[in-house]
């Protein structure tokens, strides 16, 4: 049997996020990013070229 | 290809295997080894992850998905950006904080042992093989394209990558996949810029567009809720979630690039960095496509894609039939060529697009003969695809000198950089979850990295081998693929188990894991339900069976 795997602590550091700030809110503006692309694509496929 | 491109491919091919051996050195545990001691930067991590899931076949395949299809392969990203969130919510924090290596370690710790050894052996026999595949289809490709053998190609590509795998490990794999994706990026940006530069000077980029989209080449979003369609928006928003969900978070080969995160918040951001960048990138790769599509209205383009069938129909075929297919192919593309300037002359005033479709209608006619012919020529009556020869044909008899080089150095990139985190994934699966678990865990660090780098070894010719046999293996290979398919969803259905609730046990994820395939399995052979959807079916059955069974055998 192998022994059990050093746990892996949070480390101080881990709750800075660059640009967004928190975490909350860098997973918010991927889900606002995500929606404006989709919603960019489709823009796109609606403009008459 | 010139003397340029030529030597544009063999610099980057030396320089790959030497910068991935500079960059691996100094591995002397397996925790160098298999995570590149946990200390990488979220950025090298984040591109590592998308050069991992970016294949040679991805880059190749969507272009010419894109070219004869259009863009609608798009929406199968669209579930990406909301699986990373719940990944960085959810499973990144239980593996980063339990310091495992592999995945399924962490069931050990949650469920039992025969729960990680179950999962962990599904992904080494279902990745085993697809990175076979992985390895033969791009190998195809360029055999035909370059002119070498298959065996050639193959040799090439997996033998050097094992070597700076095997050398280097995860660091390699990660530093070589920077390098990678820069050259893909690269890449892409340049297909994208010639493709424009070689429309007819007349043409801009909105008359491109305007043509690709009378042809239906740039509809991505189709709202209908049939769950046998490929590609709706909710397959893709949903199926598609479920589907990134179960890589990102329960294939070895995705989980291996982000444990190297130096600490949790990096581990993070490298998949946040995907759920920005890859659905625009995507957007990019297939806009490609549709651009040469648009470019060969005035080049005239094969009839065959592929050059070796191409010369065969040429040396084969009655030659009376043989004139006629040409002739009609070729009067189809000048009609398609005078139509689409008659459309983009007159679509400001309000022309209708009908005689430009129409013809386009009758070019698709005059390929139908000719891959009729050929087949008949072939004695094979097996639906013709020569989709990924498409993009290829195109860098290598349209792109100015040095760059076809280039750019096929970019599909031996997306190819390696894939190789590299499946050889190294699958080596520490092996290394892990069987051989110190099961035969030998106190063998000192000599001994673990000697055998680690031997099980990469092993791993890579065992993928040249599948690949050189994939012609003669194709159904089995197919079978195993689809089998993956079956367990995919499943073992994400697991995994939920383990995070999401208290109430389940080991008993309830080891034969709800079985219930949810054999769930797939009904559903993919009864059933017309397309793709994307089998993992939401694995995934749930796996979910409220494993309670159900938890339950029972708690009381």
């Amino acid at each position: 049997m192998e022994p059990r795997p050093v746990r892996r602590e949070d480390v101080a550091g881990d709750e800075t996020v660059p640009i967004f700030g928190t975490w909350r809110g860098i997973y918010a503006a991927v889900i606002v990013c995500a929606l404006l692309v989709m919603g960019a694509v489709a823009l796109f496929q609606g403009t008459r070229w | 290809m010139t003397p340029l491109d030529w030597s544009v491919l063999a610099i980057y091919l030396v320089g790959i295997v030497a910068f991935g051996i500079w960059s691996g050195r100094g591995s002397t545990k397996i925790d160098d080894f298999f995570l590149a001691g946990r200390e990488m930067r979220w950025w090298a991590v984040g591109l590592s992850v998308m050069a991992t899931q970016i294949s040679a076949i991805t880059f190749v395949g969507t272009t010419g998905q894109a070219y004869t299809d259009g863009m609608r392969f798009l929406v199968f990203y669209f579930g990406l950006p909301f699986a990373m969130v719940i990944l960085c919510v959810t499973l990144v924090p239980f593996f980063y904080r339990a310091g495992v290596f592999t995945a399924y370690q962490y069931l050990e710790q949650r469920f039992d042992a025969r729960t990680r050894t179950l999962t962990s052996l599904l992904f080494q026999l279902q990745r085993g093989m697809a990175v076979g595949v992985t390895l033969y289809a791009p190998s195809l490709v360029l055999s035909v394209i370059l002119g070498w053998s298959e065996q050639a190609t193959i040799l090439l590509m997996g033998g050097s990558t094992v070597a700076y795998v095997m050398y280097g490990g995860n660091k390699s794999v990660i530093w070589t996949d920077v390098v990678q994706m820069a050259i893909i990026w690269f890449g892409i940006f340049l297909c994208l810029g010639v493709a424009v530069w070689q429309l007819p000077a007349e043409f801009g980029f909105g008359d491109a567009l305007a043509l690709a989209q009378a042809q239906g080449r740039l509809d991505v979003i189709d709202t209908s809720t049939s769950l046998t369609q490929p590609y709706t928006l909710w397959g893709g928003l949903i199926g598609g979630l479920f589907l990134m969900l179960s890589y990102f978070g329960c294939d070895q080969s995705q989980v291996q690039r982000y444990l190297a995160g130096a600490t949790l918040g990096q581990s993070r951001l490298s998949l946040l960095f995907n759920a920005f960048l890859k659905v625009p990138m995507q957007f990019i790769i297939l806009l490609t496509g549709v651009l040469v599509f648009v470019f060969y209205h005035f080049d005239r383009p094969p009839m065959i894609w592929n050059s070796v069938d191409q010369a065969r129909l040429e040396e084969q075929a009655p030659p009376d039939r043989l004139h006629d297919v040409q002739q009609r192919f070729t009067r189809a593309h000048e009609q398609r060529e005078a139509a689409a300037r008659e459309y983009a002359r007159g679509r400001a005033a309000g022309a209708s697009p009908e005689a430009y479709v129409a013809a386009e209608r009758e070019v698709l006619a005059a390929r139908a003969d000719a891959v009729a012919l050929l087949q008949e020529v072939k004695g094979d009556a097996k639906r013709y695809n020569d989709t990924n020869y498409i993009f290829p044909t195109y860098i290598v008899s349209k792109l100015p000198k040095g760059f076809a080089g280039l750019v096929i150095a970019v599909i031996f990139a997306a190819a390696m950089s894939t190789l590299a985190g499946e050889f190294n994934s699958l080596a520490t699966a092996t290394m892990i979850d069987f051989y110190k678990r099961f035969v030998r865990n106190d063998g000192g660090d000599v001994h673990e990295m000697r055998v680690s780098r031997l099980m990469t070894v092993g791993w890579g010719a065992f993928a040249c081998v599948i690949a050189l046999q994939a012609g003669r293996l194709g159904s089995a290979i197919e079978v195993v693929n689809r089998f993956g398919s079956y367990f995919y969803g499943s073992i994400l259905g697991v995994f939920a188990l383990a995070v999401l609730t208290r109430r389940a046990n080991g008993a309830g994820a080891f034969f709800g894991l079985f219930v949810g395939m054999a769930s797939v399995a009904l559903v993919a052979n009864f059933t017309a339900v397309h793709f994307l959807w089998y993992n939401v079916v694995g995934a749930v059955s796996v979910f409220v069976s494993g309670l159900l069974i938890s339950a029972l055998r708690r009381g």
